[in-house]
């Protein structure tokens, strides 16, 4: 059975990411910082604040004590404000960079300690359309996802010989999550109008893609991203 | 702390060889060569060797430590070569 810790699982596609590996038979632990409001036999809920690193290690050292040894991290929680640049304070870039940037890297690394100790691992981010199609009024939401997948880049090339996969899952427009919940609808439109491929993905669908990199057969695969809606 | 140097050493080795085949398992001897011209361990497993004497440190003090010191592995006398060396390294390092 294949233990997953997912980040972010409180709601949206974390919550749903979490719902879909335990009814596939994975141990799943999920992590927030509020409670989960989701159980299951095979969920574990950590309440942790993913700003705060000694709080990361603190769970990590939980699971140590717990025999819990992380299979595959899906770095799915995310932080986003949209604003106009000029009508945004440096507080939210700062606050894009701790909670996109700094809480996958920290997170990341006790994982991926974690993993070498255990022979190999997967590490799937989930990231957005948003970095390449510099969408108006994700500037700061997309300099952490963008730092984030630039620093996962040297982290898969840094731990492959360790046999730890690293891949990231770029979602477009997705119903119920974060991400569509804070665009206004003037953001949503142009986003749409935007996308090559008007098929609007469900949560199972990115689950499917999400399952596909943790997969033993993708073993050889790293350092490659996967962005729904047409966008390349 | 009621860990000894050498303690860690070995209780990191023991975690490093879980997933290792026999033959290649590192042997926890005081003189056993890790780092430099006589080891024939690969750069993988002294990687390992690291983040487990690391994780055996915080779980027995909760305190985080940085064992390797970039600056001292560039010296002839660097405390990495052997069981023996890590082990006055880690008693040294941690008081």
């Amino acid at each position: 059975m294949q233990t997953i810790l997912i980040t972010g699982t409180s709601r949206g596609l974390g919550r749903g990411l979490a719902d879909y590996f335990c009814e596939h038979g994975a141990r799943v632990i999920g992590c927030s910082r509020s409670d989960a409001g989701f159980e299951h036999p095979n969920y574990k809920h950590f309440v942790t604040d993913l700003s705060d690193p000694a709080a990361i290690r603190a769970m990590f050292t939980e699971m140590r004590k717990q025999d819990i040894t992380v299979d595959v991290l899906i770095l799915n929680a995310g932080w986003k404000k949209d604003a106009l640049f000029l009508q945004t304070p440096l507080a939210d870039l700062e606050q894009s960079l701790t909670h996109n940037t700094s809480g996958a890297f920290a997170v990341t690394r006790e994982a991926a300690k974690m993993m070498m100790l255990s022979g190999g691992g997967r590490i799937i981010n989930i990231s957005s359309v948003a970095v390449p199609m510099s969408l108006a009024g994700t500037g700061t939401y997309v300099a952490g996802k963008a730092a984030t997948e630039a620093m996962l880049k040297v982290i898969g090339a840094e731990v492959a010989q360790a046999g730890i996969t690293v891949n990231t899952v770029a979602i477009s427009y997705l119903e119920g999550t974060g991400m569509v919940n804070d665009m206004t609808d003037t953001a949503i439109e142009e986003l749409k109008s935007r996308l090559p491929s008007s098929a609007a993905p469900s949560i199972s669908d990115v689950a499917h893609c999400v399952e596909f990199f943790a997969s033993e057969r993708a073993a050889g695969i790293t350092n490659q991203t996967v962005r729904f809606g047409g966008v390349s | 702390m009621s860990l000894k140097g050498i303690d860690i050493v070995h209780r990191a080795i023991e975690m490093v060889n879980k997933n290792k085949a026999d033959e290649d398992k590192i042997s926890a001897d005081a003189d056993t060569n890790l780092m430099g011209d006589a080891s024939t361990l690969d750069s993988l497993t002294i990687v390992n060797l690291f983040v487990a004497i690391e994780q055996v440190i915080e779980d027995e003090t909760g305190e985080i430590v940085i064992v390797v010191d970039q600056d001292a592995i560039g010296t002839d006398e660097h405390p990495f070569r052997t069981v023996a060396t890590l082990a006055e390294h880690l008693d040294k390092r941690l008081g």
